[in-house]
């Protein structure tokens, strides 16, 4: 799963907008944006992580900006926005990446909507309001909108239900968009990921492997058996899926999601 | 001009003066070799072999298999037909040209790909077989067999990294447009993508 591809001139003067751009999937996103030719506004609350990816865009020779938001405010998703017209002079895809999700210790039947209120502010909420910053900016020569949603959608992991039901919110209200704003020429997709390469992950399987006193190895065989690839993907593979749906490529593909998880779901 | 199929070898089916034809040169366009394979309505095993036989000869290796659906064969009638009254011989042949025929090469082509551990099978089926349309009955059958044997060839297949996926066509998608969406599934920008289906929809509304 390791072979590469020449993206080189997919999004050639273009720019994009990339949300939640930390160490994992947004700043891969990001780079195979920027690797495709496009120049880059990046997002996030943690200004330090933006810088650092700025920089990686800066060595393949586009131009990043870098804008530090919380989406929750619309004021800051405007400003947000704005960057990429005022400073890159215009505005062509916009990378839905940033969410959260609730604190996941408490199983349902202590359920507290408390926590739940967190992942829909964040995962639908300041999604749509970023979303709908950009769209006038959109309208002149169309765009591309596209949400990293989750497997989740499908096959909700019990303690992160609340997550699991933003994300599912976010996809019906993606293929509301896509129909409302198809005339514009604007496009509305969501890729859904899966399990992804991190060391969040490998954390998890040593804790995991720990409490069943088998190896942590053991346990990643038992996720890659899960998909018929046999393989967890990395979010630069993830990222490739992205970059399609942000291309010309899928000019004629919208308020569609795709599972990009090695094959584990299928329908 | 890119370089997303750079190097990769491909064999396209029912290569004519539409889909096919747009599917070749855009993967040409994308730094591949493809190779016309069988009409789609071909489905003698022989015939098949020889083919794939030759497409290895020339081009040394196979990465990418298209099998693309004729609809708009002539041997074909698009004339709608309740199922009530229709004669289910059409619907066989139908069966025959949309299903038996790609699965025939692909039959072929697996294991040329299982000797590399590697390939890409993109199943292209038109209409959407999950809404099917009254009246036209037999081709919404059997692309929708068409799309249940991609799930399964990516499942047993998916262990020799082989991926399968399928494309559907919408009503008001150019065949350029799909080619485009074809070179997504075809190259290593959907490397950890199998078993899907991608709606080409155009812009809805």
């Amino acid at each position: 799963m390791t072979a590469t591809v020449d993206t080189a001139g997919l999004l050639d003067g273009r720019v994009a907008i990339v949300s939640g751009v930390g160490p994992g999937m947004g700043r891969s996103i990001a780079l195979a944006l920027a690797r495709a030719g496009a120049d880059v506004v990046l997002g996030a609350r943690n200004e330090a992580s933006l810088r650092a990816v700025a920089t990686e865009v800066e060595v393949l020779g586009r131009r990043a900006v870098c804008v530090p938001t919380d989406i929750t405010d619309a004021v800051q998703c405007r400003r947000f926005v704005d960057a990429a017209a005022n400073d890159l002079g215009r505005l062509d895809v916009l990378v839905n990446n940033a969410y959260a999700e609730e604190d996941w210790h408490d199983p349902f039947d202590g359920f507290d909507p408390e926590r739940w209120r967190r992942p829909i502010d964040v995962n639908v909420f300041g999604t749509l309001q970023l979303s709908q910053a950009a769209v006038p900016h959109m309208k002149a020569s169309g765009g591309s909108i596209v949400m990293i949603t989750t497997l989740s959608v499908k096959n909700p992991i019990p303690l992160l239900a609340g997550y699991a039901a933003s994300k599912r919110a976010l996809t019906t209200a993606a293929q509301a968009m896509a129909k409302e704003l198809g005339t514009s020429g604007i496009r509305v997709n969501c890729v859904a990921p899966g399990h992804i390469q991190s060391d969040t992950l490998s954390e998890y399987f040593d804790w995991n492997a720990e409490q069943r006193g088998i190896s942590a190895n053991d346990v990643a065989e038992e996720i890659r058996a899960m998909n018929p690839l046999h393989y967890i993907p990395t979010s630069d593979e993830i990222a490739q899926a992205v970059l399609f749906f942000a291309s010309d490529l899928s000019r004629v593909i919208t308020g569609q999601t795709l599972d990009v998880n090695c094959g584990r779901t299928m329908d | 001009m890119g370089s997303l199929l750079q190097g990769k070898k491909c064999l396209v089916s029912g290569v004519g003066p539409g889909l096919g034809r747009e599917i070749a040169l855009a993967f040409a366009r994308e730094g591949a070799n493809a190779v016309p394979g069988p009409h789609p309505e071909s489905t003698d095993p022989e015939d098949c072999r020889r083919i794939v036989d030759a497409a290895v000869a020339d081009l040394g290796r196979l990465d990418v298999l298209v099998l693309h659906a004729v609809t708009d064969d002539a041997s074909v009638s698009d004339v709608p037909q309740p199922f009530e009254t229709a004669d289910l011989d059409d619907w066989r042949r139908i069966m025959d040209v949309n299903l038996f025929g790609a699965l025939q090469l692909a039959h072929a082509v697996i294991p040329v790909m299982k000797a590399q551990g590697a390939g890409s099978i993109v199943f292209v089926s038109s209409r959407d077989n999950r809404n099917a349309s009254p009246f036209q009955g037999g081709d919404a059958t059997a692309k929708a067999a068409r799309y249940t044997a991609a799930q399964v060839l990516a499942k047993e297949l998916g262990p020799h990294g082989i991926r399968v996926n399928t494309i559907v066509l919408g009503s008001t998608v150019s065949a350029r447009d799909c080619a485009d969406a074809v070179v997504f599934f075809a190259s290593e920008l959907s490397s950890v993508v199998t078993g899907q289906g991608l709606d080409l929809t155009g812009m809805i509304s």
